[in-house]
Parts: structure tokens; C-alpha cells; sequence
């Protein structure tokens, strides 16, 4: 297999230049996500505006994937309602884990479709994403921490 | 002098059956020689039965065969007595009941513990169960990855309970001056001193009594041997006063619904039905390391880790974690920028196999300030061609993350 199917240039390029790599502040929901096999560790903030995301940014360190996967999320849900924000979300996991994922509407998101192939490193593409699910669904807590493995 | 062809890689079938195959991760488990696997399969074919309570002669034979490899074991570390080598299913469980039955009877709230900054987690987590954290105290280690002589000086002064080292460490190939350690140790404290051996046994012979350390611990799997076995060697004076940690047949002198008394050393450490078949294989290991000779075993692994460090002197960006004079080969890396999370998936797309992450030594991933290293590791079946492709692998990707 090819590892330009895994590494795509979309990828190998944000991974250089993450965008939204920062910590929004004032945030309304945040989440630590945390990969203890490899030590990925990232922290997604979020500002929730009239049921908006007004900003969005994340933090951290970690592979190639996961501080790619942080770019392109972030990048994908700025400005964009939580309906879609979630539903996007499930079919982003879905298309790194299943393998008759649908991949409608993932706009550039569909270069992680590679990483299906990679087992290990599912997780990599998914920490992020759990982080952002876990920040807006566990909104009475903030700065809580997800982890995979 | 590197020799091109490499025997002994014949006597292991997994190259046959991935001749792609460039296996760099001997420090997390060895692979099987035929000799081992072939002790195994006989046994189980031929002679396996319960060992020390059938009457009938197939249990006899099993018995005798276990004993053998008892004395084996000693032998292979030069113990006083076989009594004295407990099998246990590895360094892990082996720790865990130095921690529980010995460390638990003995440590008060005022009584501290030494352990050092390289320990692998199974040297750390199993004495945390025991003994709170202000009770531990840590060796630091220098900026080569040494442990820091002054400051194991200055932590002796404590009188600490216990002191538990690596002998060889997992991630920076460090090889510790464990008789020197524990000479001094012995002179200014009461320590109770334990190795662990996990990555000694295999690549140096081992002396305990040389040493004069109390406990040692190694795994059978890291020693071309099978998993699931391992042994805890403890002078027999200590072993005997401690209570067991677990208990059930096999370890009983007596057992009645009011009371039980136990048995002597090892047995009282060997509760249940033990992996017959499995310390079958461990003594067959212990036979193969000996008919190649560790002298043999290092002339290999010494002369594949220095091509392999002047290899990767042409690498950009390439810091290397551990530069002892004193080390096994193991070399633990970093690239500039790249995670080695994805230097290990592309050493896998060429078909080699490193570690990528933490190694089971977070605290030492915090010391040297990384998240998590890549590391090659070398076993006697390398080979010259290994290295260059491994260093060939690295160099592409350098290139893809350019
Ligand atoms: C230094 C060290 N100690 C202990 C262990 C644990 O050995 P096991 O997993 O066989 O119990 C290892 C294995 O990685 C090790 O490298």
C-alpha cells in the first residue's frame, strides 16, 4: 500500500502549518484528549455562539495525523451550527473506522480515509474529534479529558 | 569486523516465514529459535503431565524435567541453590511480589524506598501499591543517561528500606554498574537491593551471587524463550521469611478448614498448577544462549550497534537519548519534527519493526523531555543488512517529511 494514501499532501501540509492552532479564550466548552500509547495530547476549545461555533482552536502535540486531523476539524466547523458540527463528527469517525463508510459531505475531510487502512492509527485521527465530542456534550464540566486507545 | 551472513538467523523460523522481514525489537520481546519451540512441542507431544503430585510415571518424568530446568536457571545466574529461583510468569509479576510479600511486612510510615529516574513502569507502579509517594525516592540520572553517582550517594544517606534498579535500561541501553551500586549501597545503608534483569539476562552473563543483590528478576520472552515465564531469584534466607502472596495448592505442607501451613521456598511461591510447558521452553533458551555463548552474542550485537551509529551520523535533525560508554544495543532517537509515531509506520511500510512511544518509562520520557522516542533494538540474529536498511528506511523519512 501506498503511504501517499495514508500521508496525503492535504495532510503532510497542515501538519506544517496547523490552522486554528490556538487556545480560544473566553471559551464556552473545552476538552483535553489524550492518547496514552503515543503521548498525542491536544486541548480543543470552543466559543459557542447563539448555537454557532463562533471560534474554535486547538492545542497540543502530537503525530502527523492527529495535529492534521486538529487543522482540517477545526478549519471544517468554524461558523457552523452544533446540529452539524455532531453530525459531522459521526460521519468523520465513521469514515476512519467503517469500512462502507459513507463519505457525503466531508468536504476535505476525506483525505483521512486512508487511515481505515491503519488500524493503529485510527486513533490518532479520531482524538481530536473525541476531544470536540466530549466538550460539547459534557458541558456542565469544563476541561475534561477523553483519551483512546 | 561485521560478518555479512549471520547463522544463527537460520535457527529462527520467523525469518523463513517473513523473509521481508527486518525485526529491530528485541527489547520488547525476542523471537523464538526452532530449539525452543521444538523443546516445546516435544514436550507436549511426548511427556506432558501435571508435575509434582501424580503418582504414575508421565507426572515422574514432567517433575524431573521441571527440576532439571530449575537447576538450569540456577546455573544460567549462578544462584547457591535452585531453591533459591522461583518461577513466576515474568519481571512484572516477579516485582509484584517483592512489593507484596516482602516490601508490605516490613516498611513503616517513616521508611523510604530508592528507585531511579530510568525505570520502566513495572520497577515503579508495583511499589506505589505499597508505600506512599513521598516515600519514594529517585536516583536522578546524568545528561548521557547515566544514573548520577553523587546524587545515589547522597540518596543512600536515608537508609532506604529498599532499592530497586534496572540492571540494563529498556530505552536508553544504558548498562548500570550494578555490583559497584550495590557494593556501596551495602556498605552505607540496610537496603533490601533489587534488580531488574529484564534486558540483562540476554545479552550478559549474570552472576547473582558476584552481584550480591537480594532479588533479581527476568523474563523468560526477553531471552528467546516463551512468554508467560520468568524468574524471581531471592536469597533464600528472605524468601523464606516471606509470607506468600498468593496461595492454593501446589504451596501447602497442611490444609485444614481451621488452618494451612505452607511450604518451603519455591514452592510456597508457586500457587496452582505452574506453565509446565513453558519452563520447558525457558530452559531450552537457557541451553541455546549457552551453546552460542554470550561472548559470540555480543561480538554481534556490539558490531551491528556501531554500524548502526555511524550509519545514522549522515542523518539530519537526529538526537540520540543515552550515551553511556556502558551500553546494551539499543538506541533510542528522536527526528527534529517528526513524531515518532509516524517514523514507525513508515519503518513498517519497508517491513521494519521498531518501538515507537514511551516504552513503559514515562517519567524517563519526562526527564528527557519528549513525548515519546523511536528505538532500534539488536538480537543476536541481525544482521549487517539489517541495519542498512533500517538506516536506508530512516533516511526516506527525513525525505518525506522535508
Ligand atoms: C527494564 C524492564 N523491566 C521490566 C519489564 C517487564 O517485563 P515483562 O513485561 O516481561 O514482565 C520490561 C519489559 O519491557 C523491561 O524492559
Amino acid at each position: 500500500m501506498s503511504l501517499n494514501k495514508l500521508y496525503e499532501q492535504m495532510i503532510l501540509e497542515h501538519n506544517k502549518n496547523p490552522r486554528n492552532f490556538k487556545k480560544v479564550d473566553p471559551c464556552t466548552h473545552s476538552s483535553h484528549g489524550h492518547n496514552p500509547l503515543c503521548g498525542d495530547d491536544y486541548v480543543v476549545s470552543i466559543r459557542v455562539k447563539d448555537g454557532i461555533i463562533d471560534d474554535i482552536g486547538f492545542e497540543g502535540m502530537g503525530c502527523a495525523i492527529s495535529k492534521a486531523s486538529g487543522s482540517l476539524m477545526t478549519e471544517t466547523l468554524i461558523g457552523k451550527p452544533i446540529d452539524f458540527v455532531l453530525d459531522t463528527k459521526d460521519k468523520f469517525i465513521n469514515l476512519v473506522t467503517e469500512d462502507d463508510a459513507v463519505n457525503e459531505n466531508l468536504g476535505k475531510l476525506v483525505v483521512f480515509e486512508g487511515v481505515k487502512k491503519y488500524p493503529v492509527r485510527v486513533k490518532c485521527a479520531a482524538l481530536v474529534w473525541r476531544a470536540l465530542e466530549d466538550a460539547l456534550i459534557n458541558t456542565s464540566s469544563n476541561n475534561n479529558t477523553v483519551t483512546t486507545e | 569486523m561485521i560478518q555479512k551472513k549471520n547463522n544463527i538467523r537460520d535457527d529462527f523460523p520467523i525469518f523463513k516465514n517473513h523473509p521481508e522481514l527486518v525485526y529491530l525489537d528485541s527489547t520488547a520481546t525476542t523471537q523464538k529459535p526452532k530449539a525452543v519451540i521444538n523443546a516445546m512441542t516435544a514436550f507436549v507431544s511426548d511427556d506432558y503431565a501435571t508435575i509434582n503430585r501424580g503418582i504414575y510415571s508421565l507426572s515422574y518424568h514432567a517433575t524431573q524435567k521441571c527440576l532439571a530446568a530449575r537447576k538450569a536457571v540456577q546455573n544460567f545466574i549462578n544462584a547457591k541453590s535452585e531453591k533459591e529461583v522461583v518461577f513466576v510468569k515474568g519481571t512484572t509479576e516477579a516485582i509484584n511480589i517483592i512489593a507484596n510479600s516482602y516490601l508490605n511486612h516490613v516498611i513503616t510510615d517513616s521508611d523510604s524506598i530508592l528507585l531511579s529516574d530510568m525505570e520502566h513502569h513495572a520497577n515503579i507502579v508495583p511499589w506505589q501499591q505499597i508505600v506512599s509517594p513521598n516515600q519514594i525516592k529517585v536516583c536522578n540520572i546524568t545528561n548521557s543517561g547515566e544514573l548520577d553517582w553523587d546524587d545515589f550517594k547522597k540518596k543512600c544517606q536515608n537508609n532506604p528500606k529498599l532499592i530497586s534498579l534496572t540492571h540494563v535500561s529498556n530505552v536508553l541501553g544504558t548498562i548500570n554498574p550494578i555490583k559497584e551500586l550495590i557494593a556501596y549501597a551495602r556498605e552505607h545503608t540496610d537496603a533490601i537491593i533489587v534488580i531488574d534483569g529484564a534486558q540483562a539476562v540476554g545479552h550478559m552473563a549474570v552472576d547473582v551471587q558476584d552481584l550480591d543483590c537480594d532479588f533479581y528478576c527476568f523474563s523468560a520472552h526477553k531471552l528467546y524463550g516463551p512468554t508467560g515465564i520468568g524468574v524471581l531469584y531471592g536469597k533464600y534466607e528472605l524468601l523464606d521469611e516471606m509470607t506468600p502472596y498468593q496461595t492454593g495448592g501446589d504451596m501447602i505442607e497442611l490444609v485444614s478448614f481451621e488452618q494451612s501451613t505452607f511450604t518451603k521456598p519455591p514452592a510456597k511461591f508457586e500457587a496452582g498448577t505452574p506453565a509446565i510447558m513453558e519452563i520447558m521452553g525457558l530452559h531450552a533458551c537457557i541451553n541455546y544462549i549457552s551453546t552460542i555463548g554470550f561472548k559470540h552474542i555480543q561480538e554481534i550485537e556490539y558490531s551491528l550497534y556501531e554500524q548502526l551509529i555511524n550509519e545514522v551520523q549522515s542523518l539530519k535533525d537526529f538526537t540520540i537519548h543515552g550515551e553511556s560508554n556502558h551500553k546494551a544495543a539499543i538506541l533510542s532517537f528522536s527526528i527534529k519534527d517528526i513524531h515518532p509515531h509516524d517514523i514507525g509506520t513508515i519503518m513498517d511500510q519497508e517491513h521494519i519493526a521498531i518501538r515507537v512511544g514511551h516504552h513503559c518509562a514515562q517519567p524517563l520520557m519526562k526527564r528527557l523531555a519528549v513525548p515519546a522516542t523511536a528505538r532500534i533494538s539488536i538480537g543476536c540474529y541481525n544482521t549487517s543488512e539489517d541495519i542498512s536498511k533500517c538506516v536506508t528506511a530512516l533516511k526516506k523519512v527525513v525525505d518525506f517529511f522535508k
